[in-house]
C-alpha cells in the first residue's frame, strides 16, 4: 500500500508537479507579520506536506524544529503557515486539515497539486514547498547521497578519517 | 594608573586589550559596530540550522550599521564588495573566519632582498618567533610538524593536529608520487578542550562555530569583563585622535552614534581598526603643522600600499565520488609553492584542498527550485565528484592599490574611505603560475576537468592589509615595528594595517603576535 501510494506519488511527479505543471505568478517571502508559537494541528499538516515532497513515510525532528524556528523568529511564517492550512481546508472536500496528514502520499501530492494551480500558490510556494526542499537538501539528501550525516551535526572527528561504507557510495 | 585607549575591538585590539589588563593598565575599547552574541550559537541557528536561499538571516549578526555610519566606496579590479566584507562589530572579522594560522615564513620578511620585489620588513622572522609561539598559545592553535616547508619554530604546538580526511590521505599519496608535498593545516580550533574552551565536534561550519571550538576574539573578551580594568564602548564612532604638543592624549567619539562627542583621555591610543578604517581615522585626525594632511601622514604614506589577498576558486572533477564536506573546511594544504617562481615568474602561493560544505553548489541547486525530493537530489548529485582547490596568492602594493577620503560623507559630515585597487603585473604573472599549479594538481589528482576562476575573479579572504605599513624611517612608512607613529608619540596602529607587504600565507596569526609583542612595548613604555 505505501509502496503503491509513493509510486502514485512519483508518478504525479513525473507528470508536473508544483511548479512544472503550472505556472505560478512571481512568488511572494514573508517580511513582515507577527511571530509566535506554532500550534501541534499547523506543524502536523506542514510535517504532512514534508513527507509528501521528500516522499519519506518518516522524517525526524529537524523539519519540525525549522518550521517552528520561523515561526518563532522571522516576521510573517507563522501567518503563512496558518493561511496554508486554511487553504489545505478549503480544498479538502470533506474533512478537517488534520485529515490531509492521514491520506495517502499520492492523494497529499494531488491536493497540492490542485493548491500549486491555484491563485494562492504564490504565497506558499517559497515559505512552504521550497524552504522545505531547501531544509531536505541540507539534511536528508546528504545521507541518500552516501554520507553518513550532514553538516551543521555534531559528527565527532574520526568518523571523518574512515571511509563511507561501499554500499551507501555505489 | 596608565590609562590606553584602543580603537578597534577585532582580533588585535582584543589580544592589545588582554595583554595590557594584565600588565596592569586601564583599557578603554571603542567598537564602531555591535555586540554579538558568543558563543555564536544564535548565529549558527540562524545561519546554518535554520538558513537557506530564501529565508535570509533573521536576526542578522551582527546587526547592521546605517549606511551613513559604515559605507566605502571603491574603483578598480576587485570585483569583491568591500562594503560586505568588512564585518564591524565586537569581535571584528575574527567572528567570522576558518581559523587557519600559519606562520609567515622567514623568506618573506625579506622579499626585496631575497627576490627583488615587495618590500623588507623591518623585522626577522627570528625576532617574531617568540611572539609566535605565544600568539599560539594564546588562541590554541591545533597543528604537528609534519610541513616541511614551515619555518624553524622553538616550541610545539599548543595542540594536536586535525587528522586529513580519508579522501585527503588519497589525494596526498596522489599528488606525493607526482612531486607534490602536502600536510595537515595549522589552525586556532581547539582539537581538544583548550583554555575554557570545547573541543571541536565537527560541525563542518568553522566559520560560524556554535560552540566556540574555533578561536574568536570574543573569548577572551568574555574573561575581559570580569575585569574592573576593562571598558567596552560598542556602537561608538571614534572620529579623531587628539593631538596636543606633537602627542596623542586621546580620541573624539560619539557614544551610540549620536550627536553628544565626547573626548577620552588616554596615555597611549592604538588604533587596530583595519586596514581600510584606520587609514580613514588617521586621514581624519588633521591638525596643524606636520598634521596638516592627517595624523601619520607628513611623507604621504597613510593609505598607500593598500593588499588583499588574491584567493582563485578552482573546482576539480573526477569520475568516482569525492564525498566532500565531511570534515570542517581547513584540512589538505600545500606550502610547497609560497615562494616565488624563479623559473616562470609570478608570486608565491599557498594551495588548498579545503574539505569544505560545498556551499556554492547547495545554494544553487536551491536556486533552481525543484518541485521534488528526488529532482532535488539529482540536482545536488554532480557535488559528490568535485573538489575545490583554491590558490592564496601573495600580492605586492603599487601605485593603483590605496586607500584615501572619498566624496560621500558620513552622518557627521566626514568622508567614509575610498578604495582604490587595480592589478599589477606582478599579479598576472602569479594568475598564470597558479593555473600552471592548478593543471599540476588536476593531473596528478586524475581529475576529469577542472573548473577555473578568471583573473578577475580573485576574493580578497577578507585580509585588508597595508595603509600604514611598517618601516625604519618617516620618509616611506608610517609606523615602526611595534605599531608607534614615526611622527607622534603615543599613537600606535596595530593590525594588518602595518604590513609592508600581502605574504601567500594568511595574515592572522601574525597579526596576534605582532599585537603581542606591542602590547609588551607599551606596557613596557607605560612603567617606564
Amino acid at each position: 500500500m505505501v509502496n503503491g501510494a509513493i509510486a502514485a506519488g512519483l508518478a504525479a511527479l513525473a507528470a508536473g508537479g508544483w511548479k512544472m505543471r503550472h505556472h505560478p505568478p512571481p512568488r511572494e517571502v514573508p517580511t513582515s507579520g507577527p511571530t509566535g508559537k506554532l500550534d501541534a494541528a499547523t506543524l502536523a499538516v506542514l510535517m504532512a506536506v514534508a513527507r509528501t515532497l521528500t516522499e519519506r513515510d518518516v522524517l525526524q525532528g529537524h523539519y519540525a524544529d525549522y518550521y517552528a524556528y520561523q515561526a518563532e523568529n522571522r516576521p510573517g511564517y507563522l501567518g503563512v503557515y496558518r493561511a496554508f492550512v486554511a487553504a489545505l481546508a478549503a480544498e479538502i472536500a470533506s474533512g478537517t486539515p488534520e485529515d490531509f496528514a492521514r491520506k495517502t502520499m499520492a492523494e497529499r501530492w494531488a491536493v497540492l497539486e490542485r493548491i500549486g494551480g491555484s491563485s494562492v500558490s504564490r504565497r506558499f510556494d517559497v515559505p512552504i514547498i521550497q524552504e522545505t526542499l531547501a531544509v531536505f537538501m541540507r539534511t536528508d539528501a546528504w545521507l541518500l547521497l552516501g554520507y553518513a550525516d550532514w553538516p551543521g551535526m555534531a559528527r565527532g572527528l574520526e568518523n571523518y578519517t574512515r571511509p563511507l561504507p561501499e554500499p551507501a557510495r555505489s | 594608573m596608565k590609562r590606553v585607549a584602543i580603537v578597534g575591538a577585532g582580533i588585535t585590539g582584543i589580544t592589545l586589550a588582554w595583554h595590557l589588563v594584565k600588565a596592569g593598565c586601564q583599557v578603554d575599547m571603542f567598537e564602531n559596530g555591535p555586540e554579538v552574541p558568543y558563543p555564536y550559537a544564535p548565529l549558527f541557528e540562524a545561519e546554518v540550522l535554520y538558513a537557506n536561499q530564501y529565508a535570509p538571516p533573521r536576526p542578522s549578526f551582527p546587526a547592521p550599521l546605517p549606511l551613513d555610519i559604515k559605507n566605502i566606496s571603491q574603483t578598480g579590479d576587485y570585483a569583491g564588495d568591500l562594503q560586505q566584507e568588512r564585518i564591524m562589530c565586537v569581535g571584528g572579522q575574527a567572528t567570522r573566519w576558518f581559523a587557519v594560522t600559519p606562520r609567515i615564513r622567514p623568506e618573506h620578511f625579506r622579499s626585496f632582498s631575497l627576490y627583488g620585489y615587495g618590500r623588507d620588513w623591518p623585522i626577522s622572522y627570528e625576532d617574531l618567533e617568540p611572539y609566535y609561539s605565544r600568539a599560539e598559545a594564546h588562541i590554541g592553535v591545533s597543528g604537528q610538524s609534519d610541513n616541511p616547508f614551515a619555518p624553524r619554530r622553538a616550541s610545539p604546538f599548543p595542540l594536536p593536529a586535525f587528522a586529513l580526511s580519508y579522501q585527503d590521505r588519497i589525494f596526498a599519496e596522489k599528488l606525493k608520487a607526482r612531486g607534490i608535498i602536502t600536510h595537515t593545516t595549522p589552525q586556532a580550533r581547539a582539537r581538544e578542550d583548550y583554555d575554557g574552551r570545547p573541543g571541536c565536534q565537527n560541525f563542518g561550519e568553522c566559520e560560524r562555530c556554535p560552540v566556540g571550538a574555533r578561536y574568536s576574539p570574543n573569548h577572551h573578551l568574555e574573561l575581559l569583563r570580569g575585569s574592573k580594568r576593562f571598558a567596552l564602548h560598542a556602537n561608538c564612532l571614534v572620529r579623531r585622535i587628539i593631538v596636543e604638543n606633537g602627542k596623542g592624549v586621546g580620541i573624539a567619539y560619539h557614544p551610540e552614534h549620536g550627536a553628544r562627542q565626547i573626548e577620552h583621555r588616554a596615555d597611549v591610543v592604538i588604533v587596530a581598526a583595519g586596514a581600510i578604517e584606520t587609514a580613514r581615522l588617521l586621514l581624519l585626525s588633521k591638525a596643524s603643522g606636520i598634521h596638516s594632511e592627517g595624523l601619520g601622514n607628513a611623507s604621504g604614506q597613510v593609505g598607500r600600499n593598500f593588499g588583499m589577498h588574491h584567493v582563485w576558486w578552482n573546482e576539480l572533477a573526477f569520475r568516482d565520488p569525492v564525498m566532500p564536506g565531511r570534515a570542517g573546511p581547513p584540512t589538505l594544504l600545500s606550502h610547497q609553492f609560497t615562494l616565488p617562481d624563479k623559473g616562470g615568474g609570478g608570486g608565491g602561493m599557498t594551495v588548498e584542498m579545503f574539505d569544505g560544505v560545498p556551499q556554492g553548489a547547495i545554494l544553487s541547486a536551491e536556486r533552481k527550485q525543484y518541485v521534488s525530493g528526488k529532482a532535488s537530489l539529482d540536482a545536488l548529485r554532480p557535488f559528490i565528484y568535485k573538489r575545490a582547490l583554491t590558490v592564496n596568492a601573495e600580492t605586492i602594493p603599487s601605485d593603483d592599490k590605496y586607500v584615501a577620503l572619498g566624496h560621500e560623507k558620513d552622518r557627521f559630515g566626514d568622508p567614509f574611505a575610498a578604495v582604490t585597487y587595480k592589478l599589477n603585473d606582478f599579479d598576472r604573472a602569479t594568475y598564470q603560475r597558479a593555473q600552471r599549479l592548478v593543471d599540476r594538481f588536476g593531473a596528478a589528482l586524475g581529475a576529469d576537468s577542472i573548473s577555473r576562476g578568471a583573473i578577475g575573479q580573485f576574493w580578497s579572504a577578507h585580509h585588508h592589509l597595508g595603509t600604514c605599513r611598517m618601516g625604519e624611517s618617516l620618509r616611506d612608512s608610517v609606523v615602526d615595528s611595534f605599531g608607534a607613529l614615526h611622527e607622534t608619540s603615543g599613537v600606535y596602529v596595530c593590525g594588518g594595517a602595518t604590513f609592508p607587504t600581502v605574504t601567500p600565507l594568511q595574515p592572522t596569526l601574525t597579526m596576534v603576535a605582532f599585537a603581542t609583542r606591542s602590547a609588551d612595548r607599551i606596557a613596557e613604555q607605560l612603567a617606564g
